[in-house]
């Protein structure tokens, strides 16, 4: 009797739920707008509270934080990984970036770009440094020269919003899959400057942001930090997110890492010449009103020199 | 100590011979052991002759020789294993890595089970538009205009 020895021909219809959460898992979240406008079960999916779950559980993100030495005239970049072994602890390891001014990067799966150029002299240029094989390249020059203002990433595109000779707020889009730019819808009016940001992330479609607040009329020369903050969309407003208290942080670093948000701040030791480096992990739930966060235990993951300030914080997916 | 050999047998009934230490990558395969009589032949009913022969060829690669020296694989075996595992997925074709996961889910190969999860989501889904994901699967859109027009609005900001 003749056995056909192939497998029948099945399609990604014909797989389980269960097998289709697993691959869905893995897809980085700045799809989910795109794929729950694909099918039912792709949104039916990405809608539950078990894929999260999943995602928590997945632990495929690194942290990277960069230190500059501002005792040194020559401001030496000092690069550190989170090793996730119980402590948890700063690893010393290297990342290749230009040697330019840097004004924002974003880290997208094992690539980080580095976007540079000071607002005058030095155009705008994005770099990517690969994690995984540690190469730096350049991407293609921008289309337009700009004044940098900010940056972002949104599904498969980086956006770059700057200003042009005539000081007229534009917006390029980096195509991921394409590598190349293409001018985005222009912008109407800035929502604010997004330099004063002290740090950022952005988790669940809302940008997050570790707000302080100056309270010098107060009398009181130093930064108090107001609390964790979202943006509601919607109604254009700064939101609080509830449940989270912290002591005061004067340096602060924040990432989106394995769909939790990474909390690291610095805190001048009693010992002489130390700085403590702190963690803790947020949940955000989504409530009726906006967010509910909770923290774990904070936790020190290591000292560096006092003259060290944290510079950048980035969340790489290998 | 001789190695010790485990027959498995495919859905079509074709038999495959090999060593232990290979088919014990499936935390599945134990316990059809334990049941079965040992040294017996242990059926495999999910799986076909070709997709099993894929499994095997994938556990071989990637069994761990217990030679006690205790060194573990350097970083440039590991190396060689990533790209081996990247050419291995690539020449498959659609319907042979989604019966390669089921065959990977059923026998409970975690590593196997997560490559190809990985990239499924990196190579099919991952980068690509609405109707990009919809071809590459073979998707049907499920949805009526208005109910798609509606999950466009909701993530508008995604479109712009």
């Amino acid at each position: 009797m003749f056995i056909d020895a192939n497998a029948p021909r099945i399609s990604l219809d014909s797989l389980p739920d269960e097998i289709l959460t697993e691959i869905l898992v893995r897809v980085p979240n700045r799809m989910d707008p795109i794929l729950s406008t694909v099918c039912k079960s792709f949104r039916r999916i990405l809608a539950s509270p078990h894929l999260r779950t999943l995602r928590r559980r997945l632990k495929k993100d690194t942290i990277f934080l960069m230190f500059v030495d501002l005792g040194q005239a020559d401001l030496k970049r000092e690069w550190f990984r989170i090793d996730e072994n119980v402590p948890r602890s700063l690893v010393s390891t290297h990342l290749s970036v230009p040697r330019l001014p840097i004004r924002c990067t974003i880290a997208i799966d094992a690539e980080v770009f580095v976007i540079c150029g000071s607002s005058l002299k030095i155009p705008v240029t994005v770099w990517v440094s690969d994690t995984r094989t540690g190469e730096l390249s350049q991407v293609p020059d921008l289309p337009v020269e700009l004044m940098f203002r900010g940056a972002g990433l949104v599904c498969n595109k980086i956006y770059l919003v700057g200003a042009d000779h005539d000081k007229v707020l534009r917006a390029e889009d980096f195509d991921l899959t394409s590598r190349t730019w293409s001018p985005a819808t222009p912008i109407t009016q800035p929502q604010r400057d997004w330099r004063a940001a002290a740090a950022n992330a952005s988790i669940d479609k809302k940008s997050l942001l570790f707000e302080f607040h100056n309270t010098r009329l107060l009398r009181c020369e130093q930064w108090v930090m107001f609390g964790l903050m979202w943006y509601d969309s919607n109604t254009s407003q700064w939101k609080m997110v509830e449940g989270l208290s912290f002591n005061r942080a004067n340096s602060v670093a924040m990432a989106e890492y394995n769909s939790m948000l990474a909390f690291i701040w610095t805190e001048e030791s009693s010992s002489a010449g130390l700085k403590k480096i702190w963690f803790t992990l947020i949940s955000l739930e989504k409530t009726e009103y906006g967010f509910h966060g909770s923290a774990q235990p904070f936790e020190t993951i290591g000292t560096v020199p006092i003259s060290w300030g944290m510079r950048l914080c980035l969340s790489v997916r290998r | 100590m001789s190695k010790k050999n485990i027959v498995l047998k495919s859905s079509n009934g074709i038999i495959f011979e090999v060593e232990e230490a290979v088919a014990l990558q499936s935390e599945t395969i134990p316990y059809m052991i334990e049941d079965d009589c040992a040294n017996d032949t242990i059926p495999l009913a999910n799986v076909t002759g070709d997709i099993l022969a894929l499994v095997i060829e994938y556990c071989k690669k990637h069994v761990v020789v217990a030679d006690g020296d205790g060194g573990g694989s350097s970083s440039s075996s590991q190396e060689d294993l990533k790209n081996w595992d990247a050419q291995f997925m690539n020449d498959l074709d659609q319907s042979k890595i989604f019966n390669l996961l089921l065959a990977a889910d059923f026998l409970n190969i975690k590593t196997l089970f997560d490559l190809t999860c990985q990239f499924v989501a990196d190579t099919m889904i991952k980068g690509k538009s609405v109707e990009e994901v919809r071809r590459t699967l073979n998707i049907e859109k499920d949805y009526t205009s208005e109910e798609e027009a509606k999950a466009r609005q909701e993530n508008e900001w995604a479109f712009k």
